[in-house]
């Protein structure tokens, strides 16, 4: 192999390039800061607080095969009975205070807000649940 | 010392052993589903009675009105959009009309699900056709498959035209198809409350021409319908076997 210091130097370099979301901001933006500054929720989480807040996506993508390839509509975790539905959020939290200002400092943007509905959009609903 | 041949073959059986064993191992995530087939009979005298006394074809029928509301279907004066589209059928050409509700038929052997480039139409173990609108790319290849004209596409953004907002049905975007799923949202959700599960259609028709239950089960009254009446299938030619029924 020609120029062998060259290439491997080129393979370094385009990993480290790849990894860089990993080495730039890891570990310096934390969701503790903003912690206390979030509005309360009203009651328990699906989990524990400290594990929702790290894996609260995992738990919704979990929901999402569950809700829509599974049909099951029922989660019983030991913290309650849950309804499998984005809007089973919005009766303990609120999104502009709660979701919103966490994603905004965190710098994630959730594609969920394309399709499905939050309380911080202009809209009146209608509710089935009875 | 064991010998080559010897190890060779414990290697591969093991290795057999462990892929059967994986391939046997399955969640039984849908079995809870697999207890029910949900169907529809439609009475046909009734409906007409209903779209008559609204003024014959072109009529926005109670059901056509809630459907939209609840599953998030925008208004549009350029693109038939709501889920149920109402035909008129005559014997002849003078014949009084009978109006025929047709929505998604929620065949046994969908052509739409066979069709689906992406999987994002499937047939669930209750015998209900959905479209995961996460992996609907819409290509609207099942639209064309689709026999009855069930399927729409969404042109618009809903978001721009849509005033009232179901929560727990999805507000969808432009560019994916969009059909009746029976209410998805609704009846999973009310049998796992253990309440009787309706969908909107059924709940708003003020003539009770529609009824909705479960065909594996005896005794609903779906089941008694099609025991006692004469029911037709639409297209029934094609074998799609729908599970949405009419009686005239």
């Amino acid at each position: 192999m020609y120029h062998k210091g060259y290439v491997a130097l080129g393979i370094v370099l385009f990993l480290a390039l790849l990894a860089m979301p990993y080495w730039v901001t890891a570990g310096k933006i934390k969701y503790e800061e903003i912690e206390k500054e979030l509005a309360p929720a009203k009651g328990k989480c699906v989990y524990d607080e400290e594990w929702m807040a790290k894996y609260h996506m995992e738990l919704l993508k979990d929901w999402r095969e569950l809700a829509v390839r599974h049909g099951v509509r029922h989660y019983h975790t030991e913290n309650g009975d849950f309804n499998v539905s984005l809007t089973e959020c919005w009766k303990c939290h609120d999104y502009n205070n709660f979701c919103a200002k966490c994603h905004n400092f965190m710098d994630v943007e959730p594609v969920c807000w394309e399709c499905h509905y939050n309380p911080s959009m202009n809209y009146s609903t209608v509710n089935y649940i009875k | 010392m064991i010998s080559r041949r010897r190890f060779l073959l414990l290697t591969m059986a093991g290795a057999t052993a462990i892929a059967t064993g994986k391939a046997f191992e399955f969640k039984d995530e849908d079995g809870e589903l697999s207890k029910y087939e949900w169907g529809m009979v439609i009475d046909v005298d009734k409906c007409t009675e209903c779209v008559k006394s609204r003024g014959g074809f072109g009529a926005r029928p109670p059901c056509i009105e809630e459907c939209s509301k609840a599953n998030n279907v925008p208004p549009d004066d350029k693109y038939y959009y709501d889920l149920i589209r109402i035909y008129e059928v005559r014997e002849r050409e003078d014949a009084e009309p009978l109006y025929f509700p047709v929505m998604c038929q929620e065949c046994e052997h969908p052509g739409c699900v066979q069709v689906c480039l992406t999987k994002a139409s499937y047939k669930r173990k209750d015998g209900i056709v959905v479209v995961d609108l996460h992996r609907c790319i819409g290509c609207r290849y099942c639209m064309i498959a689709c026999p009855y004209n069930a399927r729409r596409f969404l042109f618009e953004d809903p978001k721009e035209k849509l005033k009232v907002v179901n929560p727990e049905a999805p507000v969808r975007k432009h560019g994916v198809v969009m059909k009746c799923e029976f209410c998805v949202w609704k009846i999973d959700r009310e049998r796992e409350e253990g309440k009787e599960p309706k969908p909107v259609c059924v709940e708003a028709c003020p003539y009770n021409a529609l009824t909705f239950g479960n065909l594996k089960d005896p005794n609903s009254e779906v089941s008694k319908i099609l025991r006692t009446s004469k029911v037709i299938t639409l297209r029934a030619n094609l074998g799609t076997n729908p599970k949405v029924k009419y009686k005239l």
